[in-house]
């Protein structure tokens, strides 16, 4: 009976302290997002690299200038956005890029995809 | 004379013997009527602990302990797109969550239960649950025509936290990587061969995106139709009241809230549990497949996943 009591008694605390009501900001895009410093490199570390989405064009998308970037831009999303695990995840085999960069090309597209 | 009082000594024991077994006799049949009399509890309103997502009515007996392993494939026929057929061989290339977990009854009316999933990655991954679970009243032949129980349930994730604070799974605080829930649970089995149930849930988030609730009311139905003592066909759905139009069958907006709906068929083996379900939900648990499911069926967005109970007493 005494250890029932204070078994309750510390989950009402444990729940008590626990308990909240937050809501995450809404995504915005704020600033201004650069292709040539922000969206360019990004594409050149994980996508253009040797092999992959340059000249060797893999799966047909080539990525090594803007025209390439701008005309495949929504299916690069659609596919960095995937989970861990998915076999078209990209970059391929992971680890997912970290979602503040994947916000940051969403951003881009946003902003009308500038050549900027 | 003395032939006499032999007689009457006979007669009398002969007749107190009589007298002894017709009112033991009598006694008996009183008792056995009592027996006979007695309602009994309807065993296996719904066969297992849960129905598909969702938990029903039953708890394990006083010192069961069951391991369950549950799991839930990929998109079956995403855009009904036919290429999934090889390419992905139907979903099974890919597991949309998987979990392990073990349940005790602590007596014969109350269970706890621990488990951890995957996660499905929308919101949450690496999920660690927990619950309890109390039937308060259950269903008998006569006087008692309902089973009702109380479920409480907690989720907590410990993922590594997002860089893009506008994702629920930035949690800015510990507390924001907990949900809870809260449950009755009415069924009652008409016949041999149908059981309904009902689960009004309440879903408490501690955090949230911003087109979100915190706090969110569920209405779960289910349906078991027996096939025969030890096979059935379920099936299952929890409408999730978030004050907007039913997103259940909209196809034009890919990114909004859906409703949880399974099908199921279950089997039973000694001391086994096997249910084989297609359903649009993705993760383990009432905080879980309720506030995040987003797949359509009419989309060819739904998956295979199969549930195995495995009991053991003590």
């Amino acid at each position: 009976m005494r250890n029932s009591l204070l078994f309750c008694g510390l989950l009402l605390i444990f729940l008590m302290i626990s308990c909240k009501k937050d809501m995450a900001p809404e995504p915005t895009c704020v600033e201004e997002i650069s292709f040539s410093e922000k969206v360019q490199p990004m594409i050149e570390l994980n996508c253009s690299t040797s092999g992959c989405h340059d000249v060797a064009a893999q799966g047909g998308v080539n990525l090594v200038s803007y025209i390439g970037v701008e005309a495949n831009a929504d299916k690069i999303l659609n596919v960095i956005q995937l989970e861990d695990g998915n076999s078209d995840l990209m970059p391929i085999g992971g680890p997912r890029l970290p979602d503040s960069t994947i916000q940051q090309f969403n951003c881009w597209i946003q902003q009308g995809k500038l050549n900027n | 004379m003395r032939f006499l009082i032999f007689v009457t000594m006979v007669r009398n024991r002969v007749l107190l013997f009589g007298l002894t077994l017709i009112v033991s006799a009598t006694f008996a049949q009183e008792d056995f009527s009592d027996v006979m009399e007695e309602p009994e509890f309807i065993e296996n309103v719904f066969s297992g602990t849960r129905v598909i997502n969702g938990h029903s009515t039953e708890t394990l007996e006083k010192n069961e302990l069951e391991f369950r392993i549950e799991h839930r494939f990929g998109d079956m026929l995403p855009n009904w797109d036919a290429s999934n057929l090889a390419q992905s061989w139907l979903g099974f290339d890919q597991a949309a969550d998987i979990r392990f977990g073990f349940e005790y009854g602590i007596t014969d009316n109350i269970m706890i239960g621990i488990g951890r999933s995957k996660g499905s990655g929308a919101p949450y991954r690496s999920l660690l649950d927990g619950f309890a679970k109390y039937r308060i009243l259950r269903q008998k032949s006569e006087g008692m025509p309902i089973s009702l129980t109380a479920l409480g349930t907690v989720g907590f994730s410990y993922m590594k936290a997002s860089d893009d604070l506008s994702q629920v799974s930035s949690f800015p605080n510990w507390q924001h990587r907990f949900g809870y829930s809260a449950q009755l649970n009415v069924s009652r089995k008409f016949g041999s061969w149908l059981s309904l149930s009902l689960s009004p849930t309440l879903v408490h988030r501690n955090y949230v995106a911003a087109d979100d609730k915190n706090t969110l009311f569920a209405l779960g139905g289910a349906a078991r139709f027996s096939i025969t003592k030890k096979m059935g066909v379920i099936i299952e759905y929890f409408h999730a009241f978030r004050g907007e139009p039913i997103h259940f069958f909209d196809r034009n907006n890919p990114n909004t809230f859906r409703n949880s709906l399974g099908i199921a068929f279950e089997f039973e083996t000694f001391g086994h549990n096997f249910t084989i379900n297609l359903t649009n939900s993705k993760g383990f648990g009432d905080v879980q497949y309720i506030p995040y499911t987003f797949s359509d069926w009419m989309n060819g967005e739904f998956r295979l996943g199969f549930s195995i109970g495995r009991k053991f007493s003590f």
